[in-house]
């Protein structure tokens, strides 16, 4: 049910989010929406929640997408969903032609305005309201099942369960890359993510793999120790190998795991490893993550937590059902408080964010992350 | 060359020698058992295996070229129609007052869409042939550049938006749009249509692009196929909208109707899945019009008559004040006037269930057909003056473009391009498939079915002994040369039999064609080269690392693991070069449920990259599904040892052949 | 009934340029009584109802156009009539020849028949009733009048127009279902896109007929008069190239009955307000028709599919639902059997059989050829819902398909693959028939 606060409450729930942020408002460049003053790192300060009664198909929700246009896409347990221009959601299901109700991921051909859908039963393209699927049968897929998508120029990536499948959007034509062809160690692929001209694959136990589309030549991240339940070389290179989600923004490349954190700075070729015990990552357990310039949001078994790989603000659930909300900054105290909203739930599966808002994909409804505004009071965010 | 030459007809003597000396026939007969992995083949033509050389045949060789009339274009003052001659490269500048032709320019690859600039200075060029866009200087009536885009370019369309001036082409081999920007001129996207997206018509503000797919596509092979009215917004090149028209194709032609809010689209409505037992009332395909709103909602309404088609609908154009739209019927020779006020009024007071009937009732056009123009032959192209007065038709088989004074809906004269080639027989056979008089009350022509020679992309049901007992996919005549016999079930020895007294029979329902239109007809299509399925850009070049695989597969005697491949099982065996084909019956294991027979003629495969749906009755929509879905024991090939890599290796060969 | 129109004396005679009585030659030379006359594609021949002496049965006979015997091509038994000509020359013609005022309620109606030069007849139509007046229209199909069987839905039999095509197949109403004078005839396809006829109320001798018209575009939708001006009196109408019909007209006729003598011959004008001079008026002659000597572009053939040495035909309706008639007593139930029965005579119908109707409608079943048939669609307590007379027949080999039962004219079916495709026909025989009372009606 999506969550609608009083004026009243909402000026407390500024003034107290104005309070408990002042520690991480020095020193940043970042624009003045993108978090309280100074920090790299947007804060929401309120979410607005919406599940099934409000008319998403499914309070499942593994995948959100905001396009260009503005709209805002989510892939649920129960069909691929979307956000219209009053609020109200509109569904598309197998009948419409999606090619499996469970939609992993979702991913946009800025350039066409086409949407590629990541199924447990193929890979579907939403373009201009028609939904066509494309299957291990029907096309040059490698598998069914579809676990991440992007489109990097005219090639879309789909990462499966044997392999990452790129489809050649000029020539309709479909190669695959899996442990036969390519530096990966097992065909299970969960993610893909584009870099500066390159690829990166997330393997499932294989780490991460580096494509160079001009080369054709591949290169394997792994984990230097080879053991997912301790770090014996931290900072020398991913976390573990079992990859759940990689993304790139700005140079920066991160690897999510269930076993902790990775950062690749590609410019200085650095990594940085972060586990839970030793840092304030929320969880080890992370679904997937999301880059946004130089911030990785990520989606974790305990809630969304946001970082620069210095700065930390992580949201939670209480037992009582009460958002938290925990703010990291070296050398400082962490703070805690209590928002007057809370995540839809603590089991987060995917993010979208950008410098106004964020959306957060749960597996109890949708989360809207209304972000501190300029002075310090929530920024206007809604769809179009 | 010389030494094969030699060799092989030496070869063929020592064959028959050996026959003759261990037991005549018998020797012979074991070889070629042996050879096609065929048990129980009867004596069979050495041919079916020792094929001629692809040059030998009608298609490859040299072949004359006509002044045919294609895409058309009038100046802003109306004074001048250029007009693009494909099958010359050329484009023509004429007088539209003096009915001349004032200048021809050589434009290289095969120009078919035309689109000026506001202005009328730039004349903007699809070239079909070689995937190209280029642009034209109309002062000096020269190419001034030219762009790469899709494959087969057939239309273009110019307008102005809010972020410049962009051009719209639909690309129909590769199933897509090219959107562009003109200055500079680059390719901006290209996005994916419905399957042979082939003509555009973009909104005088340039907010809206619509583009008409020709060709239908189904879910499955007993599903109701639909084409698609693809909506796009030039500015941005983003698909907006893909308005389905079920049971619709063959749409070649669009058109704004500004004033009404309405883009129209010719289409032939088919009715592949009901089987053909009768072909009056429609009951095999009729032609209409579909109307599409800005909302998406789309009517289909009628352009034949009760007891009369006007088949091939093709170019279609609206006049500037909505009144008024005209289609050409290139199959029965004709250009229909649709009155406008009066279509719009029985739209008005008709609910949706006459709306959505109306395609079904072959007695509604009278009351919004105004007039019928007859034209010279096969009229597919249409242009109007930009003040509406003047109507230009392209008589494509004539060579010629008629002039139509659209106050009299009376002929001003004609511009002649050539003399109509009617001493190439060539030519004539073009006439005999393209026109639609030789089926019951002119329903259909060989072209209905197979555009450019080409696949329709569905299956029909063709009555027999039975009904229902005989689905049969579409197969394509181009690079049919040399591939006899024909038909799936491989009875029609010749293409005169199969096109003469077998479709007189099971389904013009009309005495047979001529037999000297017969020969004729049968010159043309063995005149029909092998439809290209790569980019221009990507004839002549070596196969690619994943083709070069799938080639080796496709020639495999061993699997990978070294095991052999029996004879019977290759794909070089019944799929044998250089027509892929063997020419003989075999079965792979695709009898359905309702099929009488097991075995089926081999099909060639030149050109099957374009040839989907695939296997007797269609049912495989993709080459992948021929072995992921419809393969059963092998039978099919070999193929229970390939990697899914394997596969698409497999597939992007066959793509090249 | 020929005896009526054409008594002892009638000739066809061929009239030249100027048309007057002068240039009359005669062509019915040597026969007692003659008329009905039809002129070869190529113009050269001309067919015709003749009778050899006052007790023979009316035959047709052919005699050249330049001249010479006319020499009879039918000897078929109880005579036969209303000559037309198909492609490749074949004769189609009704036979037997009824007697005067029986033509609707004989016991033995009319048949056409077509017969190729040189050949036996062969049998085209199988109603249960009278099947006359037949012309071949371009496309190849034969255009007659018959009625829809005996149908007791209207008091006075009314008339409509059926095509059918050169070997017996695809039976189908054609035009002038409902409304209008029930007495139609003599149609004949015009060059402009309308098919002609001559309408009365009541059969002949009786009230002056005038002509009428149906666009062949939509020909259930626009019967209407033929010509601008009043054509009461008119006797026949054929088409003459350019938009102009050749009349035969007794402008003298009132609202009353025809006068003996008076028909003057008319080329009339497309658009014509009047009809203008006569082009043969001679009062010494009763115009009775008029056809124009000429070659016109001859009509299609028709590729017969049929196996005559076979006895079943294959009936495919694609919805037995989908009618432009409400069922009996507002009944919506959908139909789940389908009652099929051939026709023996006035009140007595034979019941082959019952098959199932699928989910969608559809139904497929294999019916005894040349008989009669006539179908009842039953909801699944076995109360009729809609009952179609036996006007249908299926020819031996005839793969033969319809949308639905009194299903909206000229209408192409839905592009559905129907249900009943996917398995074998039924099969029902006439020696499985079972003989009984007509079977109730809704």
């Amino acid at each position: 049910m999506k969550t609608q606060n009083s004026p009243s409450k909402r000026a407390i729930a500024a003034a107290l989010s104005l309070l408990a942020l002042l520690p991480l408002t020095r020193g940043s460049a970042r624009p003045a929406t993108a978090g309280a003053e100074g920090s790299p790192i947007s804060t929401i300060v309120r979410f607005e929640n919406f599940g099934e009664k409000d008319g998403l198909p499914s309070h499942k929700v593994h995948s959100v997408l905001r396009a260009k246009d503005g709209r805002l896409w989510l892939g649920t347990n129960n069909g691929l969903c979307l956000r219209e221009a009053d609020g109200r959601f509109r569904t598309y299901g197998t009948k419409d032609g999606l090619s499996h109700p469970t939609v992993l991921g979702i991913a946009e051909d800025t350039r066409t305005g086409d949407l590629w859908l990541a199924t447990m039963q193929g890979l579907t393209r939403m373009s201009g309201g028609k939904l066509t699927a494309f299957t291990q049968t029907n096309s040059g897929l490698p598998n069914n099942v579809v676990y991440g998508v992007s489109v990097i120029g005219d090639t879309v990536w789909a990462a499966t369960a044997a392999g990452t499948g790129a489809l050649d959007l000029k020539n309709n034509s479909w190669k695959i890359y899996d442990q036969s062809n390519s530096a990966m160690n097992e065909p299970w692929c969960y993610s893909v993510a584009q870099g500066d001209g390159v690829v990166y694959l997330g393997v499932w136990a294989g780490g991460v793999v580096e494509f160079d589309p001009r080369t054709g030549l591949f290169k394997a991240y792994r984990d230097p120790d080879g053991d997912f339940q301790i770090q014996l070389t931290p900072d020398s290179g991913p976390v573990v190998d079992v990859t759940s989600g990689v993304a790139y923004d700005a140079g920066i490349l991160w690897q999510s795991t269930y076993f902790g954190l990775s950062r690749y700075d590609t410019s200085r070729a650095t990594w940085r490893t972060w586990v839970q015990d030793k840092s304030p990552l929320l969880s080890n357990f992370i679904n997937t993550v999301f880059a946004h310039g130089k911030v990785a949001w990520l989606a974790t078994d305990r809630g969304a937590s946001v970082t620069d790989g210095t700065n930390w603000v992580n949201y939670s659930v209480d037992e009582n059902g009460r958002g938290i909300v925990r703010t990291y900054r070296p050398g400082e105290e962490t703070q805690v408080r209590t928002m007057t909203t809370a995540l839809a739930d603590g089991f987060v599966t995917a993010i979208w964010a950008d410098d106004h808002e964020a959306w957060i994909a749960t597996s109890n409804g949708l989360s809207h992350g209304i972000f501190a505004g300029p002075s310090g009071s929530p920024a206007v965010a809604s769809n179009p | 060359m010389k030494l094969k030459r030699v060799l092989l007809p030496a070869s063929l003597l020592a064959l028959v020698g050996t026959g003759a000396t261990f037991g005549g026939f018998t020797g012979l007969r074991a070889h070629e058992r042996l050879r096609s992995g065929l048990p129980k083949l009867a004596l069979v033509s050495c041919t079916h295996c020792h094929q001629r050389s692809l040059k030998t045949l009608p298609w490859a060789k040299p072949r004359r070229h006509h002044d045919a009339p294609d895409g058309m274009a009038v100046s802003p003052d109306g004074k001048t129609l250029f007009i693009a001659l494909n099958d010359r490269d050329e484009v023509v500048e004429a007088d539209v007052a003096s009915l001349s032709v004032k200048r021809r320019a050589k434009v290289p690859g095969g120009p078919f869409g035309l689109a000026l600039d506001t202005a009328g200075k730039r004349l903007f060029v699809a070239c079909r042939n070689q995937d190209t866009v280029s642009v034209i200087d109309t002062a000096g009536l020269k190419v001034v550049a030219s762009i790469s885009v899709g494959i087969r370019p057939t239309d273009i369309a110019y307008c102005q938006t809010p972020s410049g001036e962009r051009l719209v082409v639909p690309n129909s081999g590769s199933n897509d749009i090219s959107v562009l920007s003109v200055l500079p001129l680059l390719e901006l996207t290209r996005s994916a249509a419905g399957r042979e997206p082939y003509a555009v018509s973009v909104s005088t503000d340039g907010r809206r692009a619509h583009i008409a797919n020709r060709m239908a596509v189904h879910d499955q092979v007993l599903s109701q196929p639909a084409s698609e009215v693809t909506v796009l917004d030039p500015s941005t090149g983003h698909i907006v909208n893909r308005v389905e028209l079920p049971s619709a194709h063959m749409a070649e032609g669009v058109t704004e109707v500004p004033a009404r809010g309405w883009v129209l689209s010719s289409m032939i409505r088919v009715r592949n899945l009901v089987p053909i037992t009768q072909v009056k009332d429609g009951w095999v395909m009729s032609t209409g019009i579909a109307i599409t709103r800005e909302d998406g909602e789309a009517t289909q309404i009628p352009l034949d008559e009760a007891n009369a088609y006007f088949s091939d609908p093709s170019g279609i154009v609206a006049s500037p004040d909505g009144k008024r739209a005209y289609v050409a019927s290139g199959g029965a020779d004709v250009v229909t006037v649709l009155d406008l006020d009066r279509l719009g009024a029985w739209l008005a007071r008709s609910g949706e269930p006459e709306r959505s009937d109306a395609i079904e009732n072959m007695a509604l056009s009278y009351r919004y057909v105004s007039a019928r123009i007859p034209t010279g032959r096969n009229p597919q192209h249409l242009a109007l003056s930009p003040d509406g007065s003047r109507l230009f038709v392209s008589e494509r088989l004539d060579d010629r473009v008629l002039v139509v004074d659209t106050s009299s809906l009376k002929p001003v004269g004609r511009i002649v391009l050539g003399n109509g080639g009617l001493d190439d027989p060539v030519r004539l056979g073009e006439r005999v498939f393209t026109n639609s008089r030789y089926t019951f009350q002119g329903q259909f022509s060989c072209r209905s079915c197979h555009p450019d020679g080409h696949v329709d992309g569905l299956s029909y049901d063709f009555d027999g002994a039975g009904v229902g007992d005989n689905l049969l996919a579409n197969r394509s005549l181009c690079g049919v040369a040399g591939t006899e016999p024909f038909k799936w079930n491989g009875k029609n020895p010749t293409l005169q039999y199969q096109d003469g007294p077998r479709f007189a029979r099971v389904l013009m329902r009309t005495d047979q064609i001529p037999e000297p239109q017969l020969d004729q007809l049968a010159t043309f299509i063995t005149h029909l080269p092998p439809t290209r399925t790569l980019p221009w850009s990507r004839v002549g070049q070596p196969l690619t690392p994943s083709e070069e695989r799938g080639r080796k597969l496709f020639f495999a005697t061993q699997r990978t693991d070294g095991t052999p491949i029996p004879v019977g099982r290759q794909c070089q065996t019944c799929h044998r070069p250089p027509l892929f084909t063997d020419r003989l019956l075999t079965s792979v294991g695709t009898r359905g449920a309702q099929d009488t027979t097991d075995v089926f003629d081999t099909p060639h495969l030149i050109g099957v990259g374009a040839m989907a749906p695939y296997l007797h009755d269609g049912r495989a929509k993709t080459l992948e599904e021929i072995w992921t879905t419809y393969q059963r024991d092998d039978l099919h090939g070999v193929s229970s040892y390939w990697s899914k890599q394997q596969l698409n290796d497999l597939v992007e060969y066959l793509k090249t052949i | 009934m020929l005896d009526a129109r054409y008594p002892p004396g009638s000739r066809v005679v061929l009239l030249a340029p100027p048309y007057g009585a002068d240039t009359v030659r005669e062509l019915s030379r040597g026969l007692v009584a003659a008329g009905d006359p039809c002129v070869s594609w190529d113009g050269r021949s001309v067919y015709f109802s003749g009778k050899s002496s006052t007790d023979a049965d009316w035959q047709i006979y052919r005699v050249s156009a330049g001249g010479g015997r006319p020499e009879v091509v039918t000897r078929v038994p109880g005579g036969a009539m209303n000559p037309a000509v198909a492609a490749h020359g074949e004769l189609v013609f009704s036979s037997p020849v009824p007697k005067a005022g029986t033509l609707w309620t004989t016991q033995e109606p009319a048949a056409l028949y077509g017969q190729m030069p040189g050949e036996a007849p062969s049998r085209l139509t199988f109603g249960s009733d009278s099947a006359v007046d037949a012309t071949v229209l371009r496309d190849g199909r034969i255009l007659y009048v018959t009625s829809e069987a005996r149908d007791t839905k209207h008091a006075v039999r009314h008339l409509e127009f059926f095509t059918v095509n050169n070997d017996g197949t695809e039976v189908t109403a054609y035009a002038c279902e409902d409304g209008g004078a029930d007495r139609i005839r003599r149609p004949r396809e015009l060059g402009d896109g309308r098919v002609a006829f001559l309408a009365a109320p009541a059969e002949e001798p009786g009230p002056a007929g005038w002509a009428e018209s149906v666009k062949s575009a939509a020909p259930f939708a626009t019967r209407g008069k033929l010509f601008a001006f009043r054509s009461i009196g008119c006797r026949s109408v054929e088409p003459m190239g350019q938009g102009e019909v050749l009349a035969c007209i007794d402008s003298n006729v009132g609202a009353g009955r025809m006068m003996i003598g008076t028909a003057k011959v008319f080329r009339v004008a497309p658009d014509a307000t009047e009809t203008g001079a006569p082009l043969f008026g001679d009062p010494k002659w009763d115009n009775i028709e008029a056809a124009p000597v000429a070659a016109r572009a001859e009509p299609n053939g028709h590729t017969s599919a049929l196996n005559l040495k076979g006895s079943y035909g294959t009936l495919l309706c694609l919805n037995v639902n989908f009618s432009s008639k409400p069922a009996a007593a507002g009944n919506l139930a959908p139909a789940a059997q389908l009652r099929i029965f051939t026709w023996e005579g006035p009140g007595k119908e034979r019941t082959l059989g019952e098959v199932p109707v699928e989910s969608d409608g559809s139904v497929i079943v294999q019916l005894p050829a040349d008989t009669p048939l006539g179908l009842d669609t039953l909801d699944a307590a076995g109360h009729v819902l809609r009952h179609q007379p036996a006007a249908l027949w299926l020819r031996p080999g005839e793969n033969r398909a319809c949308i639905g039962c009194h299903e909206p004219r000229n209408h192409a079916p839905q592009n559905v693959r129907p249900l009943a495709t996917m398995h074998r026909p039924a099969h029902l025989d006439l020696n499985s028939a079972t003989t009984g009372p007509q079977a109730p009606k809704p």
